[in-house]
């Protein structure tokens, strides 16, 4: 999926292409220091995540702008077994 | 793969680059935030330094951008912070400066960044689509429920480009102070953000601050949201928002784009059938047929669902 809307095709030159591979390299670089630190991040998500389940019980859950629907315990999900990631 | 999943992402965390790609000249400098490495677009911060100047010329990509600090002069018009440009590809923009410098957001949309001297437009350039505003302060908030099931209030939106085909957007976005919004979020889009300025938080990847940014592919969860201070930012999907709200941190893209898949079974089941009985999935989609049905000029209809006639040797592109 792209914003692809108008563009003009053109031959791209080696100094371009260079700088189109560097970019990717280091694009990589940056993508990976996110997933570490987004793993890094878990324990205190896990507990983001309890409270965003207690506020669900206590004020309810936003379907749709304010309207809020209140959420039973018997009807929170379940964490599944296996490692939880954020970051795809 | 086109642009992988970036966030939580924050400028400020990261030194300027001088832009060794021809044609921008010394003074332009810019971090990369995301960067489609398919086909080279990319959404760069891009600091002109106090002096810069910019001949006059195009750019092979389409291209959006937003003056975050200082001002920059385009031709006869001064640019403040908040200005914000759609530029199609192909079309010359005068020449840019800024005497005392300027932080921009830059977004080439189809393309890697590219910059040829020119005072005129390319003949395969689509001028009318080109357009320009003060967007903070020639554009009025709006609430944020122009989509059902919206945002909570709190949450406001400035449209400023729209694409009428693919029902892509570019938008300013706020949220006011104690803003909060107890569900978890996803689309059937690409999403992309960037804070101009303030704080807001997201259960999944905590505060992105100013200079904050994310790239998100479709059907990843996000939210609950919330914010202390108040924040605004830049936002943009590729297609169409819709808000897929639930409350199950734990799902997975995959489920969340079955979840869509059978949502879209329920509400729409006629059209669901013959998309998957037809198998008429292939990735440009079916025909349609106001696309290509002869016409008594000879015209052919472009992305945006308009038409015309006219002359040209070169190619022309058609989504």
């Amino acid at each position: 999926m792209t914003f692809i809307y108008t563009k003009i095709d053109r031959e791209i030159p080696d100094e371009v292409r260079q700088w189109l591979e560097q970019e990717g390299k280091e694009q990589e670089e940056r993508y990976q220091k996110i997933v570490a630190e987004m793993k890094a991040l878990n324990p205190t998500r896990d507990q983001w995540y309890e409270e965003f389940f207690e506020r669900l019980k206590k004020y309810g859950f936003n379907a749709d702008g304010d309207q809020r629907v209140k959420i039973k315990e018997e009807e929170l999900p379940v964490k599944p077994d296996g490692e939880h990631v954020v970051v795809y | 793969m086109s642009r992988p999943h970036i966030e939580p992402f924050c400028d400020r965390d990261v030194p300027f680059k001088n832009m060794t790609l021809p044609g921008f000249g010394s003074g332009f400098s810019y971090k990369m935030l995301s960067f489609d490495t398919e086909i080279g677009s990319c959404t760069m911060t891009v600091q002109l330094a106090g002096g810069y100047r910019q001949a006059p010329g195009f750019s092979y990509s389409e291209l959006e951008f937003i003056v975050v600090e200082g001002n920059i002069q385009v031709g006869d018009k001064s640019c403040r912070k908040g200005h914000y440009f759609y530029v199609p590809a192909g079309y010359a923009l005068p020449e840019i400066s800024s005497e005392q410098g300027a932080l921009l957001l830059m977004m080439y949309n189809t393309a890697e960044p590219s910059r040829v001297d020119s005072d005129e437009h390319h003949p395969q350039s689509r001028t009318e689509l080109y357009h320009d505003v003060d967007s903070f302060g020639d554009i009025v908030w709006q609430p944020g429920n122009l989509v059902s099931p919206s945002v909570a209030s709190g949450c406001m939106i400035k449209l400023l480009n729209f694409n009428p085909q693919t029902y892509a957007m570019t938008f300013l976005y706020c949220m006011t102070p104690d803003f909060h919004q107890d569900n978890i979020s996803y689309h059937d889009c690409c999403e992309e953000g960037y804070h101009l300025w303030g704080t807001s938080w997201m259960m999944q990847f905590g505060d992105l601050p100013t200079g904050g940014y994310f790239w998100r592919p479709p059907y990843i969860n996000h939210g609950a949201f919330a914010s202390e201070f108040g924040c605004i930012a830049i936002g943009r999907t590729d297609s169409k928002l819709f808000n897929h709200f639930h409350y199950n941190p734990w799902s997975t893209p995959g489920q969340n784009e079955l979840r869509s898949a059978a949502r879209l079974a329920k509400r729409d089941p006629i059209l669901y059938k013959w998309c998957v009985n037809n198998a008429h999935n292939h990735p440009h989609g079916p025909e349609d047929f106001e696309d290509t049905m002869a016409r008594r000029g000879g015209g052919h209809t472009h992305a945006d669902g308009t038409h015309h006639h006219h002359d040209h040797n070169g190619d022309h592109v058609h989504d």
